[in-house]
């Protein structure tokens, strides 16, 4: 039986064992340092802060200790359900009526799966990369958690050239199209691409709810509530599983070069098709001054394309 | 695996993604196609002759001459009767 100093001791060894300075690795402190200057950044506005800071934040607590990644681990069931919910408040922030009226931009969707190729090819071509569910995931986190630091630099390249734009007049687009082009584009997805039905779906159920005159309430809890919680949990969840074990080794380290270089990719894509269109339909169609209804192509494209490639692969 | 093993699995699955990637930019065509058709379903285009026809209305040959307007007197209210009755009364 041990003694009152016997206790005293192993009771220190414990603590000692758990004592967070002493289990923080040089791994965690480099992520540590990351999480922070990324925080920075979205304190500071450089970055948007929507899916930054819970991202920068559930990354430093994960690093700082186990506990807390233990405590919030949660399937990745529930990460799709907080993304469809996302896109519902996406869709339902989004006008279709400039897509409507010329469908022709539909075109830039195909710039932004030129970015998806790119990842998928250079996902084979690496030996070590084993391309399954969880690459696929952590492909698209990837994205995700790049795009709100990328984005303001990517911003800069167009500002230049937008101060051209001539103020734009909404077109003429009735209620009856408005409200019969969120339920055509899930049924055509759903009979040619049925593994992208859920994002499309989800996506087209936020417009319709937009589109339905008596759904204000509910539009404003998607669009607003609803989709700032699902962010910010989205966030959270993917900081949080960001430990440094399985982020920095290099198989981790390539993905994220190619996230990067598949997004410049696609943005590139984006730009040379704008300029191309502009030149063959003689400045009418104008793609700095349609961005918006551009980034929606884009994301369409990418919902097809994901679903397709998980048809194929 | 020997170098030709892995050349030759990498174009089958390089081949196998970019048919995906063809058939999703095909299926965007076909979405951006239907949408077309639908916008001219629902806003037909019109064809020159309309385009004249609603710059320069039609005069039938056989059109009524205009009738000159007649301006009717306007009756007087019954307060401006009165008023009228009563300036007359006072001036005599």
């Amino acid at each position: 039986m041990g003694t009152f100093f016997d206790g005293i001791q192993a009771g220190t060894d414990m603590l000692l064992k758990e004592f967070g300075l002493l289990t923080v690795s040089w791994r965690d402190a480099i992520l540590i340092v990351i999480s922070l200057m990324l925080l920075f950044l979205g304190i500071t506005g450089k970055c948007k802060p929507i899916l930054i800071l819970p991202f920068a934040f559930g990354m430093l607590l994960t690093n700082l200790s186990d506990t807390a990644a233990s405590a919030c681990q949660v399937g990745s069931y529930w990460t799709e359900i907080l993304l469809l919910l996302s896109l519902t408040g996406i869709g339902a922030k989004t006008d279709l009526s400039w897509l409507i009226a010329k469908p022709g931009l539909l075109f830039f969707g195909i710039s932004a799966q030129i970015g998806l190729l790119f990842i998928l090819t250079a996902a084979i071509s690496s030996e070590s990369l084993i391309l399954n569910e969880n690459t696929m995931t952590y492909i698209a986190y990837t994205y995700i958690a790049l795009m709100p630091v990328l984005q303001p630099y990517l911003r800069r390249m167009t500002e230049k050239t937008a101060a051209h734009i001539s103020t734009l007049m909404l077109p003429d687009v009735t209620h009856t199209e408005k409200v019969i082009c969120p339920l055509l584009i899930p049924v055509l997805t759903g009979l040619l691409v049925p593994a992208a039905m859920p994002f499309m779906g989800f996506f087209m159920l936020g417009n319709l709810l937009r589109e339905s005159r008596f759904c204000t309430h509910l539009v404003q809890t998607v669009s607003q509530s609803l989709f700032h919680t699902a962010m910010l949990l989205l966030g959270l969840m993917i900081g949080l599983s960001a430990r440094s074990e399985r982020i920095l080794n290099e198989n981790f380290l390539r993905l994220i070069l190619i996230g990067v270089l598949a997004l410049l990719l696609s943005i590139l894509c984006s730009i040379l098709l704008g300029k191309l269109l502009y030149i063959l339909t003689d400045g009418r169609l104008n793609p700095l001054a349609h961005t918006a209804e551009i980034c929606t192509a884009g994301l369409l494209g990418i919902f097809l394309a994901g679903g397709m490639f998980l048809t194929v692969l | 695996m020997n170098h030709f093993t892995a050349a030759v699995s990498f174009s089958y699955t390089f081949a196998v993604i970019c048919t995906g990637f063809l058939a999703a930019a095909g299926t965007l065509l076909i979405l951006a196609g239907v949408l077309w058709i639908f916008r001219r379903l629902m806003h037909p285009l019109k064809s020159p002759s309309d385009h004249s026809a609603k710059a320069e209305p039609e005069k039938t040959a056989i059109s009524e001459p205009e009738q000159p307007k007649i301006h009717k007197p306007v009756p007087d209210s019954e307060a401006q009767a009165i008023w009228r009755l009563f300036n007359r009364l006072h001036k005599k």
